[in-house]
């Protein structure tokens, strides 16, 4: 990561005024209350419970909930004034901890949630959040389709190595005498995806909502503490992916659900993104059938790679040779990445039905697909800030498709206007 | 283009290359018919915590264990989840193969998925299993199968320690959170399909793990003695056990010549702070024929240590614990195949100066709790590598054999009789030559 160029910006514009959010405005928490239509909120309960191994590490999760929040010591140990040597130390705990990567910085206030899941108002407390990250493991990813029945088990064990490392460093923090707050999936209440931006460890892809990190690609999970322990912090990175992403689709192609944009990035809350159709995104993890949830854009991104010498110098080439990128996106296909692995396919598909465990009659089985037909009019819907329900709305608050679709064509032509009219001034 | 692709490796078979070590029938440790089961209140960390070992080893146990700030904080982690150690068993059988041989596979992978470093599964023999629990009620063994997950405790921190310093309990305290997250989660994964299944850790166990590290095939027992030594990690490593009734094919012990290393390497016991490993040769303790270290100033020694939390200076100082490049490999497969080499390859470990601590790992705070403020410690044991020999006489060595053990319910401190322990090591059956 040291050798990556550094940079004072994300590479995803992100305005002045970007909106916090509410919990309630989160797409599971959406499912869950019935936003998303009568079978998401049915299914939304079961969504990790219905695989019996994602289930097992959920509880071992849900034990930690006590060790996220916590007092600190009424007296601050005495610590280096060097808050190098502070950052330094912190991070060498998180990788001896098993983290797989991790950086520091400063918590903007839009990253955190405005209210929680009961309405009340979150009050931005810390300066600083140490982020790091967890990869979901490239060997079984390696055999699966990416939305069978091993996809959110593939979560919860990063989520249970993000919430172990997570809950500790904070506790160990709280001991210093400083405040400190774990962020796991299962209690957070800061968004991520601006702080894995910030702390310099991705730059946001075409998936949308997913940062990718050159080295482990999608195939992460991340988990925070905010603390408020001065540290020295980290500045985003630029590895070309804004240019890569905009010339490979190959997400895009992949798509179970086709949720991922094939055209240019929108403004969306302040951010100027490539921005998936998050309710088709979460109605398909949430309703699978024929698997548990669904990652298969992490699966197919062509930095999802074993990390062998010859991958690496492919990204060595994807960086420093800007008109090498598509064709390195294209080499992934030649090369048949992407397909399934049946030698690493150690896990059973199971299901829990009304209690009882079986054996799910479907799986997606799906490999590589080499000949996308031209991408028609995509409809793709877009729920900015002044869409979604109130913060502490418990009845369902239907999403309106008709309406999001309408809302991602106005975004499309601002953006096709913005960028033609940027042309002309340019000229 | 696919130059050292692991893609065609089945993942039950983990990281390391265990299936070339030579399997054997029964452990390269004697172990007789007659080993007595002991209930916890002998371990020697209770026998501290209720005073046996004094006053002040006592009061560090149950007061200053978790001295460091760092210890408080995996500790606390690790005790939530103490309830999930045990739980309901689903009622129905799930309709999961039965093979055993696939089933072992299954829960290999499936540990190694959750980074265990190495798995073992084993039957559990009865004196595996503590006699009593520390109500003092009778423990009656109850299921048939043990899978043995080993952690790494890591080698770049240990790198930069001297195994008695402040970041020792640390380490341990790491590898058993880990270890107890993966254990809990597969025995809540075999509950599900139908099958008893308990996780055995640090902060709750009704079994010994030494004995089943043994015969799962994770290593031979050294001349640490209570430590069960890993062709590849070395000492470096703690066990977490799953004791289930779902049936599994079972492991078989392994024999990388590790008695006869062990015999003529001694490191371990010149390097050890407290003089508790001995030099000697093997006796034997209840039932095995092991070398034994004397564990009342082992305990004594962690317990109370001022200059560090706890100790591992043996397993840091042991030659196997190696970073396990290319040259550490080729060094291990002398080790194992070329019996003549032994002697010169420990020798070889000090010209080399493998235990000196590489001070740019040093990446910890040395803060210790006093009366509840943090503070930054006062001494710290900065120990490197001790080249000259200094073999001890075996009569400062004791034993405290099962019939000098407490009873099972005591809450008085049962004072151990340190005489009567020497005098027992001298009497103790020694193996015929």
């Amino acid at each position: 990561m040291e050798k990556l160029k550094r940079v004072p910006k994300t590479t995803t514009f992100i305005s002045d005024n970007v909106p916090r959010v509410p919990k309630r405005a989160n797409f599971f928490n959406r499912a869950a209350l019935g936003d998303l239509g009568a079978k998401a909120k049915r299914e939304r309960p079961r969504f990790v419970g219905k695989l019996p191994f994602a289930r097992s590490m959920g509880k071992v999760c849900q034990a930690h909930i006590p060790r996220h929040k916590g007092e600190p010591l009424e007296t601050q140990a005495p610590l280096p004034d060097d808050l190098t040597e502070r950052a330094e130390h912190f991070k060498a705990l998180t990788y001896f901890l098993n983290a797989d990567m991790v950086g520091i910085c400063e918590v903007p206030e839009y990253a955190w949630y405005s209210h929680d899941t009961n309405g009340e108002e979150i009050e931005p407390r810390h300066k600083y959040a140490i982020v790091l990250l967890v990869d979901q493991g490239f060997e079984t990813l390696d055999a699966a389709s990416g939305d069978d029945w091993i996809s959110n088990a593939q979560s919860f064990r990063a989520y249970m190595w993000g919430s172990n490392i997570a809950c500790t460093v904070a506790e160990y923090i709280r001991q210093l005498g400083y405040e400190a707050q774990a962020h796991t999936n299962l209690e957070s209440d800061v968004l991520h995806n601006p702080l894995v931006m910030l702390a310099g460890l991705g730059e946001l892809s075409r998936i949308g909502e997913v940062v990718l990190n050159p080295f482990i690609g999608p195939r992460f999970k991340s988990s925070v503490i905010t603390t408020n322990l001065p540290l020295a912090t980290d500045q985003p990175i630029d590895f070309g992916l804004q240019d890569f992403c905009s010339k490979c689709m190959k997400c895009a192609v992949e798509c179970p659900c086709n949720a991922i944009p094939f055209g240019d990035k929108v403004m969306f809350n302040g951010y100027e993104m490539w921005k998936p159709d998050v309710a088709k995104c979460t109605a398909y993890r949430v309703t699978n059938s024929k698997g548990g949830g669904c990652g298969r854009c992490l699966k197919m991104c062509p930095f999802n790679k074993e990390g062998l010498i010859s991958h690496r110098a492919a990204l060595w080439a994807a960086i420093k040779l800007p008109f090498m990128r598509r064709f390195l996106a294209k080499l992934d296909d030649w090369l048949d990445y992407g397909k399934r692995n049946p030698v690493k396919k150690w896990w059973w598909d199971l299901e829990i039905v009304d209690r009882k465990v079986t054996v799910p009659e479907n799986v997606n089985q799906r490999d590589l697909n080499k000949n996308p037909e031209e991408p028609a009019a995509q409809r793709l819907g877009l729920y900015p800030r002044d869409t979604i329900p109130e913060p502490d709305r418990k009845e369902a608050a239907l999403v309106d498709r008709k309406e999001g679709m309408k809302r991602y064509e106005q975004a499309r032509q601002e953006n096709a206007d913005r960028i033609a009219a940027e042309k002309e001034a340019a000229k | 283009m696919r130059w050292f692709s692991q893609r065609k490796r089945p993942m039950h078979m983990g990281k390391y290359p265990m299936h070339k070590i030579k399997r054997v029938d029964q452990p390269t440790t004697f172990i007789s018919d007659d080993v007595k089961r002991v209930p916890k209140r002998a371990n020697m960390f209770t026998r501290a915590a209720k005073g046996d070992l004094g006053k002040k080893a006592q009061f560090e146990r149950t007061h200053r264990f978790a001295k460091t700030p760092l210890s408080a904080a995996l500790r606390s982690m690790s005790t939530t989840h103490d309830d999930t150690h045990d739980g309901p068993v689903a009622p129905d059988i799930a309709p999961i193969i039965t093979d055993p041989k696939e089933v072992a596979e299954h829960i290999k992978s499936m540990c190694m998925f959750l980074d265990a470093d190495m798995v073992g599964v084993c039957e559990v023999p009865d004196y595996a299993w503590y006699s009593h629990d520390n109500d003092g009620m009778p423990i009656e063994p109850y299921h048939k199968y043990a899978i043995v997950i080993v952690t790494d405790q890591g080698f770049e921190t240990l790198d930069a320690a001297s195994g008695d310093d402040w970041i020792s309990n640390v380490q341990s305290q790491r590898a058993y959170l880990m270890g107890s997250t993966i254990a809990c989660t597969v025995a809540d994964y075999i509950r599900q399909l139908g099958y008893p299944a308990r996780a055995q850790t640090a902060t709750k166990s009704d079994v010994l793990h030494l004995p089943l590290t043994l015969l799962s095939g994770m290593g031979e027992l050294s001349r640490i003695g209570e430590l069960v030594l890993n062709p590849f990690l070395g000492p470096r490593f703690k066990t977490h056990v799953v004791t289930t009734d779902l049936p599994m094919q079972i492991d078989k012990p392994i024999d990388f010549g590790l008695q006869d290393f062990c015999n003529k390497c001694m490191k371990c016991a010149n390097e050890c702070p407290c003089n508790a490993i001995s030099f000697g040769d093997k006796i034997m303790f209840n039932g095995y024929e092991m070398w034994k270290p004397d564990t009342e100033k082992c305990t004594l020694y962690r317990v109370t240590n001022q200059k560090g939390a706890s100790c591992g200076r043996c397993m840091k100082m042991c030659p196997f614990n190696k970073e396990g490049l290319l040259t550490h490999r080729f060094a291990l497969w002398l080790a194992i195949k070329v019996p003549p080499l032994r002697g010169l390859l420990a020798r070889m470990d000090d010209w080399f100066e493998y235990g000196k601590r590489t001070v740019a790992n040093k990446w910890w705070w040395n803060h210790e709790n006093i009366d509840g403020q943090y503070v930054i410690a006062q001494g710290e044991n900065e120990r490197d590598l001790k080249k000259e020999f200094t073999p001890r006489s075996e009569d400062r060595y004791a034993v405290f054999p099962p019939d000098t053990m407490p009873p099972p319910v005591h809450d008085e401190p049962f004072p151990i009789d340190r005489l009567a322990g020497v005098k027992r090591r001298a009497e103790a059956e020694k193996p015929p030559k």
